[in-house]
C-alpha cells in the first residue's frame, strides 16, 4: 500500500506539473544566444555596456564577447550562468521585449508580421521577408485563397497557426519584414511553398522544384 | 483515530477521485470543443455545396438568356459565389495538394465570369467562343456539384468526422479517413484538369499566369560578372567580400543570389540578387539597424534619384513615399515622352540616419520595362475631364500608362482631385474616354497610401 502511494503520488504530481508546464510553455519567450541578431541584441549590449559588463561597441549581433558579458552579468545577479539571455535575464536587464516603436497601420501588415514571427523568428532577415513573400505570392495564385488571412489560416498550411506560435510576442524584425514583403520585395524568387528539410517528412513537398535555400528553409514552387 | 493504513487509503481515494473527475471534465470539454469544430467544418461544407450549386445553375441560365442586363446579374452572381465557394473549400481540413486543382477551377470560373461581365458592361456582346466555354464550364460545375453532394451524404451518415481528419496521421484509422477525403478530391482534380484553358482579360487568365519575362532573352553573365555588378551597386569601397547565399535558383527570372560582407560590420550581410540573363538587379536588402532620423524625406528622395541615374535607371520620377521606423520607402516611376509609365517602377528603401540605400526592389521594373510605342491621345485633357465626376475639384492632370489587373497596359489621363477634403486619382482612357479606374489616397502616419 505504502509502496503504491510512493509510486503514484510522485506520478500524479508529475502529471499535474506537466499540465501546468504545457500551459506555460505554450507560448514561450524567445531567447538570445551566440549567433542571434536583431534590435533586442543591440539593446542587450547597450544595457550591458551601461552596466560595465560589456566592453565592445553595441551592434545587433550576439557574439562570443556578448556571451562572456552576459555570463558575468548573470553571475553578479545570481541568475543561472549559461550565457543565454532568456526571459529572466531580460527582466533583470530591464528590457521589455514588447516595446514597439510604431504600430503597423494596415491590418494585413499586422497579421503577416505575426505569421512571420511565428514561422521564422530567428531566421536571417531575408529569410523572414521570403516567408512573408510566400504568403503574399499565394494570394496571387489561383490555387490558393485570395486574402492574407485566408492563406495564413488555411487548415494545415502553417505550423505556427497549429501550435499557437502565431500568437507569440511580436518582435520588431518580423514587422519590418512584413512591410518589405507587402511593398513588393521577394527574396524567395516567386516561391509558394517552403519547408524546413530537418523537420519535414512530407514526400510531396520534397518533390517540388527548389528555388532557393535561405537559412533553415527551402523555398520552392 | 486514524491509523496509518486508513490515512493512506483516504489519500489514495482522494487522488483517484480527483484524477478521474479531472479527466472526465477534460473529456467533456474536449467533446464540446470537437462538436463545435465539427459544426464549423460542416457549415463550410454546406456553404461550399450550395455555392457550387448556385454556380452551376447561374452558368446554365446564362446560356439561355437573351438580355444583356440579365446576363450581367447572372455573371456577377457566379463571380460572387465562386469567391465564397473558394474560401469555404480552403477552410476545410483537407490536404492542400488535394484541393489545389478544385480551388484553381473555382478561382478561374469566377475571374472568367468577371471578365465576361466587364465585356457586357462595356456594351459589347459575348463571342461564340466565350459561350462555348460557358457551356463546358457548366458541365464541370455540375460534375463538382455531384461529387460534393456525395461527400455530404457520406458525412451526414456519420462516416466522416472532420475533427478526426484534422488530426490525420495520429492513428491508422484516422489516416484512412483523411485519405478517403483526400482521394476523393484528387479524383475530382483529375477530372477537372480537363476543363478548357481559360484565356480572357483577368489576373488569373492562363496566358497571364504563363508570361515569360522578356529578360530571359538576354545573354547570360558569369558569376564573376554578377559579383562585379553587385559591387558597383553597393559601392566599391564598402564591399569586403561577396559570396553566394543560395545556389539553387529555378526562379521565374534565374538569378545569382549573393551575400555581401560590408567592411567594418559584424553580421548583417547585404543580400542582393542579380539576374543570370543580362546581369540585372532584382532586389537588394540591407538588414542593418537604422538610427535616429537625421535627414529629411526630401533629401532622401534626391539621394534616391541620384542613385538610380548612376545605376542606369534613367528618366525616373518619385511618385510617393512611406516612412517606417526611420526608413523611407520611395517609389520611382519611369517617364517616357512625358508619359508616366506606372508598370516600370523601382522601390528604394533609404535609411534616414545617413542616407544609405538599404533596399532596392527592381523586379517589377525588370519584367515590365521596355521602350514602348506610345500613341498620341485621341481625346484632349478637357474632353477627358467631361468624363470625370463634377464633384471632384481637379488639382492636376497628366498622361500615364497604368497596368490593369490582367497586366494589360492602358494609356490614360490621370486626374488628381479632392472631394470633401479627401484625395482621389481618376484614370480616363486617353483613346476612348472610358473611366478605367479610381484610386483613393489615404493619409496614414507613415505617409500617403493609394488603394
Amino acid at each position: 500500500m505504502r509502496r503504491l502511494v510512493q509510486i503514484f503520488l510522485p506520478l500524479l504530481i508529475v502529471f499535474f506539473m506537466a499540465q501546468l508546464v504545457i500551459q506555460i510553455k505554450d507560448i514561450e519567450a524567445a531567447s538570445y544566444k551566440v549567433g542571434s541578431k536583431g534590435d533586442i541584441v543591440k539593446k542587450i549590449e547597450e544595457k550591458l555596456k551601461a552596466l560595465g559588463y560589456f566592453k565592445g561597441n553595441p551592434d545587433n549581433y550576439f557574439g562570443q564577447d556578448t556571451k562572456d558579458a552576459v555570463k558575468r552579468f548573470q553571475r553578479a545577479k545570481g541568475l543561472k550562468v549559461d550565457g543565454i539571455v532568456g526571459s529572466n535575464t531580460l527582466r533583470a536587464l530591464g528590457i521589455n521585449e514588447g516595446q514597439q516603436s510604431s504600430k503597423p497601420q494596415r491590418t494585413d501588415v499586422n497579421l503577416l508580421a505575426r505569421a512571420i514571427n511565428g514561422e521564422a523568428r530567428g531566421e536571417p532577415y531575408i529569410g523572414q521577408v521570403a516567408v512573408g513573400a510566400v504568403i503574399v505570392n499565394r494570394t496571387r495564385d489561383p490555387r490558393f485563397p485570395k486574402t492574407i488571412a485566408g492563406v495564413i489560416y488555411q487548415p494545415g498550411a502553417f505550423t505556427a497557426v497549429a501550435d499557437g506560435q502565431i500568437n507569440a510576442k511580436l518582435e520588431p524584425t518580423p514587422q519590418k519584414a512584413a512591410n518589405d514583403a507587402l511593398n513588393g520585395w521577394d527574396p524567395s524568387g516567386g516561391a509558394i511553398y517552403y519547408y524546413n528539410p530537418a523537420k519535414t517528412t512530407n514526400k510531396w513537398i520534397w518533390s517540388r522544384p527548389v528555388i532557393k535555400r535561405i537559412g533553415k528553409h527551402v523555398f520552392c514552387r | 483515530m486514524f491509523n496509518k493504513r486508513s490515512f493512506l487509503a483516504i489519500v489514495v481515494s482522494i487522488i483517484v477521485v480527483g484524477t478521474s473527475t479531472y479527466s472526465f471534465l477534460l473529456y467533456l470539454d474536449r467533446k464540446e470543443f470537437r462538436n463545435y469544430l465539427q459544426g464549423q467544418y460542416q457549415k463550410n461544407l454546406y456553404e461550399l455545396i450550395s455555392n457550387v450549386e448556385g454556380i452551376q445553375v447561374s452558368l446554365s441560365k446564362s446560356r439561355v438568356t437573351s438580355s444583356p442586363k440579365q446576363a450581367l446579374i447572372l455573371f456577377s452572381d457566379i463571380w460572387r459565389q465562386a469567391s465564397i465557394a473558394q474560401d469555404k473549400l480552403n477552410s476545410l481540413p483537407i490536404n492542400h495538394s488535394a484541393i489545389a486543382q478544385t480551388t484553381k477551377f473555382l478561382t478561374q470560373v469566377g475571374d472568367f465570369c468577371f471578365a465576361l461581365l466587364k465585356t457586357i458592361n462595356s456594351g459589347q456582346s459575348l463571342s461564340e467562343a466565350d459561350m462555348n466555354t460557358v457551356d463546358k464550364l457548366t458541365d464541370f460545375a455540375g460534375y463538382l456539384n455531384n461529387e460534393l453532394h456525395q461527400l455530404e451524404r457520406e458525412i451526414s451518415e456519420g462516416n466522416i468526422d472532420w475533427t478526426e481528419i484534422k488530426d490525420a496521421g495520429s492513428s491508422m484509422f484516422r489516416r484512412n479517413l483523411a485519405e478517403t477525403v483526400d482521394m476523393k478530391f484528387e479524383r475530382i482534380a483529375k477530372e477537372l484538369q480537363e476543363y478548357p484553358t481559360l484565356i480572357y482579360d483577368g489576373p488569373f487568365s492562363e496566358n497571364v499566369l504563363n508570361i515569360k519575362p522578356r529578360v530571359l532573352k538576354e545573354k547570360e553573365v558569369s558569376l564573376e560578372e554578377a559579383k562585379r555588378i553587385a559591387k558597383k551597386i553597393i559601392g566599391e569601397d564598402r564591399v569586403e567580400s561577396i559570396s553566394v547565399y543560395s545556389d539553387k535558383t529555378s526562379d521565374k527570372v534565374p538569378a545569382y543570389a549573393l551575400s555581401v560582407k560590408v567592411k567594418g560590420r559584424r553580421g548583417d550581410d547585404i543580400n542582393i540578387d542579380i539576374s543570370k540573363n543580362g546581369g540585372n538587379l532584382i532586389y537588394m536588402l540591407d538588414p542593418r539597424e537604422v538610427g535616429k532620423q537625421r535627414i529629411k524625406i526630401e533629401k532622401a528622395v534626391k539621394i534616391g534619384l541620384k542613385f538610380l541615374e548612376d545605376n542606369g535607371y534613367e528618366s525616373m520620377i518619385p511618385t510617393y513615399s512611406l516612412k517606417y521606423d526611420n526608413v523611407a520607402v520611395i517609389n520611382y516611376v519611369y517617364v517616357q515622352d512625358k508619359v508616366l509609365v506606372y508598370p516600370d517602377q523601382v522601390k528604394l528603401k533609404i535609411a534616414l540616419d545617413n542616407g544609405d540605400i538599404v533596399g532596392i526592389e527592381a523586379q517589377h521594373y525588370l519584367i515590365a520595362h521596355t521602350k514602348r510605342n506610345i500613341p498620341k491621345p485621341r481625346i484632349t485633357a478637357s474632353e477627358a475631364r467631361q468624363n470625370v465626376s463634377q464633384k471632384l475639384d481637379i488639382k492636376n492632370v497628366r498622361l500615364t500608362i497604368i497596368p490593369m489587373e490582367s497586366l494589360k497596359e492602358v494609356f490614360c489621363y490621370e486626374f488628381y482631385g479632392t472631394y470633401k477634403g479627401e484625395k482621389y486619382l481618376v484614370y480616363i482612357n486617353a483613346q476612348d474616354g472610358t473611366e478605367e479606374r479610381i484610386l483613393k489616397i489615404i493619409d496614414t502616419p507613415n505617409g500617403e497610401l493609394t488603394m
